[in-house]
């Protein structure tokens, strides 16, 4: 790597990310938490004519290398960051031209992030930076909540006393990148070392923090609180917050439900049902004679029919809604005072309330969940974590799945895989928690302004996951699909049946073929519980396919994230113990009979 | 009911707000002061020393009332404290206790932020105290 980069640096959650996005034109997530950002990301921007690599350094508060992400930030500023270190750019795993693997130079210039709602803790970070003495301009962002703070900051005089270009921006509504732009443009192409006025190392920086918030900001006093901070106060206190909590939380299930449920039926079932798939088995039916090739694309497990109609009517509609409830949740700043409120409960199995954070993106999915795991403090916690998302959470492509085969036959059905789900969850973190040694975690949390989620910015976020999972979720599928109709036609599948046959018929008594989604749930999450759909099964049978699918091995990729988070035992371990588990729970309530009288 | 149920922890009827809530503050006044007050502490002293006096016992952060606000002593060394505005001199202002045992919320210059209960009791305030308006 031997491209010029300009780093973009500041503390957590003040719009790193949203500045990185509108000036590289690439989607890294964003959210109103602290710790959104747990890898660094590289991205190109072109500054003039000269092209140049940004890199989104994840938010510290301070430079004085205490934990990983603060070693990534140091590292990163003295040049020292090799491949191979522990922190890795987020792309390398994904197939983009643009890279930083090795950023083993100095940067040639610093975006320092300052947030002007939090002026004087910035400018300590800023010091800190600038004690670096890399050509820096700073972005001081998030000018409209100072207002709203009463709170007027003299920017022409910071400038002055800083010695270095100030460019005020509001990120969030696009304002203020022009003139950003053009500052770094300036300083790329005259670069100008800050001038160090004190003494780093025995200057109080704090002290010159204060004085210099003092100089520059002109607060008018006694602004009534706005509605907007008053309801973010109201929602964190247990009163009226936690059956605020409650309300939200039912709020939102239900819309991820009926929104897919409605999407599902009204839009997407009549579109591949009714249009795109008799159309595309008309012109096979053509070209293709009858035989066993016809029967693998159009056939039963026919993977132009069956490929199609799971991962689009079936999985995609609740993957939507579910991204589009989240999406607000996360901009709106809520999941942090959810995790206030939660705290003393999850503290009881080894947890802080942050990781509330990691467990609901589990639902979504469950790798951003194990990634997003990074940000709490203790290795322990991100265990724990990682076991609940493997063991009991499912993700939101198997969740659409559970509704589409349980829905239509009972709704107490789908409430008690969801029960099931949820002790489990509560148990496995019980456990994991006795089980593992190490300190009770010590919350220390800032809980973000409570603000409006932006349309545009969600709008942009669905349609990102929307591309994510076409690619990395339903094309997966349609090949497992494809290879599961292989494997039928060919008569393998039948030979697995048999050979499973003591362990799914007499011991979880489903029939032969339930055989089937036990091969493909390796591959993905849901395709333990989709073909159950096809076969003639009755509820109790339904239930425990659908236990087994909950606890059955997360599928391929999540065992590869867990190896490289942790190591290739603990992927090991996950898949036994998942595995084992969906067996043994799976055939103790298939033999609890009595349960059928309630799933009516 | 619900509403009383929810704030059960808020102290009551005690206007100094000391030792409010018995569970979560346990009288650690020592019987004599160490910073060697007379046996009736002169007014000064508690700005001065602020803790340990039979007089005025000691105050953490966990044991102010609810919207009360005081400044902050001495903080434990943890640098993300510091950043997030904890530092001697500081006003801080107590916002809600979380059920279950969860975190107190403090606030200092408008910044919110939730600290477990054991961390807050390690942060020691200086006596003065004014109570500032509830937002409702």
């Amino acid at each position: 790597m031997t491209k010029t980069h300009i780093l973009l640096i500041g503390p957590p959650n003040i719009g790193k990310s949203v500045i990185f996005n509108h000036l590289t034109g690439l989607n890294v997530s964003c959210a109103n938490y602290a710790g959104t950002t747990v890898e660094f990301v590289a991205g190109k921007i072109k500054i003039g004519s000269t092209e140049l690599l940004l890199v989104d350094v994840p938010g510290t508060y301070t430079l004085k290398a205490t934990n990983q992400a603060e070693q990534v930030a140091v590292d990163m500023l003295s040049g020292r960051h090799r491949t191979g270190s522990t922190a890795t750019c987020a792309h390398c795993q994904e197939d983009t031209d643009v890279c930083a693997e090795d950023l083993s130079e100095k940067p040639s210039a610093v975006i320092c992030v300052v947030d002007a709602n939090n002026l004087e803790s910035s400018l300590y970070h800023l010091f800190q930076v600038m004690e670096y003495r890399l050509p820096t301009v700073v972005a001081l962002n998030r000018i409209d909540l100072a207002r709203d703070k009463n709170l007027d900051i003299d920017v022409d005089t910071l400038s002055a006393e800083l010695g270095i270009p100030v460019v005020p921006m509001v990120a969030i509504e696009k304002k203020g990148f022009s003139a950003l732009r053009t500052a770094v443009a300036r300083l790329v192409e005259t670069p100008e070392k800050p001038y160090v006025s004190w003494d780093p190392g025995s200057t109080d920086l704090w002290k010159k923090a204060e004085d210099l918030t003092r100089r520059v900001c002109a607060s008018g006093r006694d602004k009534p609180l706005s509605r907007r901070r008053a309801w973010g106060e109201r929602l964190v206190q247990p009163w009226p917050g936690l059956p605020l909590a409650i309300l939200i939380l039912l709020l939102s299930f239900a819309l991820i439900v009926g929104i897919g449920m409605q999407l599902r039926q009204l839009v997407l079932l009549p579109l591949f049902r009714g249009l795109i798939i008799p159309q595309i088995v008309y012109v096979v039916e053509l070209l293709v004679a009858p035989g066993i090739l016809r029967n693998i694309l159009v056939g039963e497990y026919g993977f132009l029919v069956k490929g199609i109609e799971w991962p689009f009517t079936l999985v995609m509609p609740y993957v939507l809604s579910f991204y589009g409830v989240m999406a607000a949740l996360e901009d709106s700043g809520y999941l942090p005072r959810l995790g206030v409120l939660l705290d003393g409960l999850l503290n009881k199995i080894g947890l802080q309330g942050s990781s509330i954070i990691p467990l609901l993106l589990g639902y979504g999915c469950g790798i951003p969940g194990i990634l997003a795991g990074r940000a709490l403090s203790s290795g322990k916690e991100r265990l724990i974590i990682a076991t609940m998302i493997c063991m009991a959470v499912p993700c939101i492509s198997q969740t659409g799945a559970f509704i589409a085969m349980l829905s239509e036959r009972s709704v107490t059905v789908v409430l008690a895989v969801f029960l099931v789900s949820f002790i489990a969850l509560i148990l496995s973190g019980v456990i994991m928690d006795r089980l593992l040694k190490g300190p009770r975690p010590v919350t220390i949390m800032e809980i973000p302004e409570l603000l409006p989620p932006k349309a545009g910015v969600l709008a942009k976020k669905i349609w990102v996951r929307l591309k994510h999972y076409v690619t990395d979720g339903a094309l997966p599928m349609v090949v497992a699909v494809g290879i599961a109709a292989v494997l039928y036609e060919t008569g393998i599948m039948a030979a697995v049946g048999r050979f499973l046959s003591p362990l799914v018929v007499h011991w979880l008594r489903l029939p032969e073929e339930a055989s089937i989604p036990l091969v493909l749930g390796i591959m993905r999450r849901e395709l333990a519980v989709l073909p159950l759909i096809e076969m003639d099964l009755t509820t109790m049978q339904l239930f425990v396919g659908a236990v087994v699918g909950l606890f059955y091995v997360p599928c391929i990729a999540i065992v590869a994230t867990l190896a490289r988070e942790f190591s290739i035992k603990t992927a090991f371990f996950m898949l036994l113990l998942t595995s084992t588990t969906a067996f043994l729970v799976g055939g103790l309530f298939a033999r609890m009979t009595f349960l059928s009288w309630i799933f009516v | 009911m619900f509403k009383h149920w929810f704030r059960r922890c808020e102290p009551a009827g005690n206007k100094q707000g000391l030792n409010a809530c018995p569970d979560e503050c346990p009288d650690k006044c020592p019987d004599k002061c160490p910073n060697k007050c007379p046996d009736k502490c002169a007014d000064n002293c508690i700005d001065k020393y602020s803790v340990y006096c039979p007089l005025h016992p000691e105050m953490t952060l966990d044991c102010l009332q609810l919207n009360q606000t005081a400044e902050i002593h001495t903080v434990p060394d943890e640098s993300i404290l510091e950043a997030l505005g904890f530092r001697p001199g500081k006003r801080v202002c107590l916002r809600c206790r979380a059920r279950f045992g969860g975190p107190v919320v403090a606030e200092i210059e408008g910044r919110h932020t939730a600290l477990a209960r054991s961390l807050a009791r390690r942060i020691h305030l200086r006596s003065r105290q004014t109570p500032v308006p509830e937002y409702d």
